[in-house]
């Protein structure tokens, strides 16, 4: 497993980094990361930690690859020039970016448990260099008919410590 | 200057857009999430889109959308973010949807001063005109 996580790191670090593989490519030497059958209500403990991870150190190649998949082209996230005089005093990431990457947390702990609410909200802004520690909680869990609801508290944090975006996300867990 | 009421209701025309595999897994890509979920086609129930991905329909439009209302695009920031699903969004969908003004409001904030505060939903709708998801937005100015 400790190989599997190096080579891991090695595509994250090296071939994605600076574009030069396909998505594909990197894909096909993978295993799937996060659950893929629903949590279930009777595994939940109230206020456990999920299972969080890193993402960064966050670079212009990764911003402008969520500009295209979100066709989001504001010239804020890739415009050095235009970010320099706008209200954001150069690139910052998309803030979807950041909610995504908490939107992963969320669906990795719940495979496909059906999520009723994903909320968010934007504290601070991600500049290139920035890591971000992306974590949650099982903040409650209600019981309903055979299963649940549980609702996780999520939160992404700069190295700094200063948090940049925190969110909920509501769903409906089988027995 | 307060931001006038009366754009609340306003409307963007309606757009379509069908939910396709090879963008799903571009946008899993670029938020770095490999999850069979959003990649393996051969899955008995196939793949369904990341709970952010229905964002995507939107980029670019509200900026439009505040400048359609005679406001400043540039002056606003994203604030906070809400989904509702009815289900995930899978290959093949095809959704219609607008976007529209749902509120308008001015709050004082503590460090930053008077801001003004638009909240925007767009409701994604299938085939058959069912609601597949809710999304609101708000976008804060500072005055």
């Amino acid at each position: 497993m400790q190989n599997k996580s190096q080579y891991t790191d090695y595509y994250n670090d090296t071939w994605t980094e600076d574009g030069a593989a396909a998505i594909g490519y990197r894909r096909a030497v993978l295993v799937s990361v996060g659950r893929t059958v629903p949590r279930r209500f009777n595994e939940v403990i109230p206020g456990a930690a999920l299972p969080g991870f890193e993402r960064g150190p966050v670079t212009r190649t990764h911003i402008v690859k969520y500009a295209g998949a979100s066709w989001d082209f504001n010239p804020i996230h890739h415009d050095e020039p235009f970010a320099k005089r706008a209200r954001s005093g150069g690139i910052i990431a998309h803030g979807m970016m950041v909610l995504g990457y908490l939107g992963s947390l969320a669906t990795a702990y719940l495979g496909t448990a059906a999520i009723d609410k994903f909320s968010g909200r934007l504290l601070e802004v991600t500049r290139p260099g920035d890591t971000l520690r992306i974590e949650g909680r099982v903040e409650q869990a209600t019981p309903r008919g055979a299963g649940g609801v549980v609702v996780l508290s999520l939160t992404a944090t700069k190295q700094s410590g200063e948090v940049v975006a925190s969110g909920t996300a509501t769903a409906t867990l089988p027995g | 200057m307060a931001i006038d009421k009366s754009i609340i209701g306003r409307r963007s025309p309606e757009f379509t857009c069908t939910v396709e595999t090879g963008k799903i897994k571009e946008f899993a890509a670029a938020i770095g999430d490999m999850s069979d979920l959003f990649w393996d086609e051969t899955r008995a129930d196939g793949v369904v889109a990341p709970p952010t991905f229905s964002h995507i329909f939107r980029s670019g439009k509200m900026e439009l959308m505040l400048s359609d209302c005679g406001l400043d695009a540039t002056k606003f920031l994203h604030g906070e973010h809400e989904i509702s699903y009815q289900r995930p969004l899978r290959p093949g969908d095809r959704i219609r949807y607008f976007l529209e003004v749902i509120d308008v409001h001015e709050k004082l904030g503590r460090r930053s001063g008077p801001m003004d505060i638009v909240t925007m939903e767009t409701v994604l709708r299938d085939d058959s005109d069912r609601p597949v998801q809710t999304i609101r937005q708000t976008f804060v100015a500072k005055r």
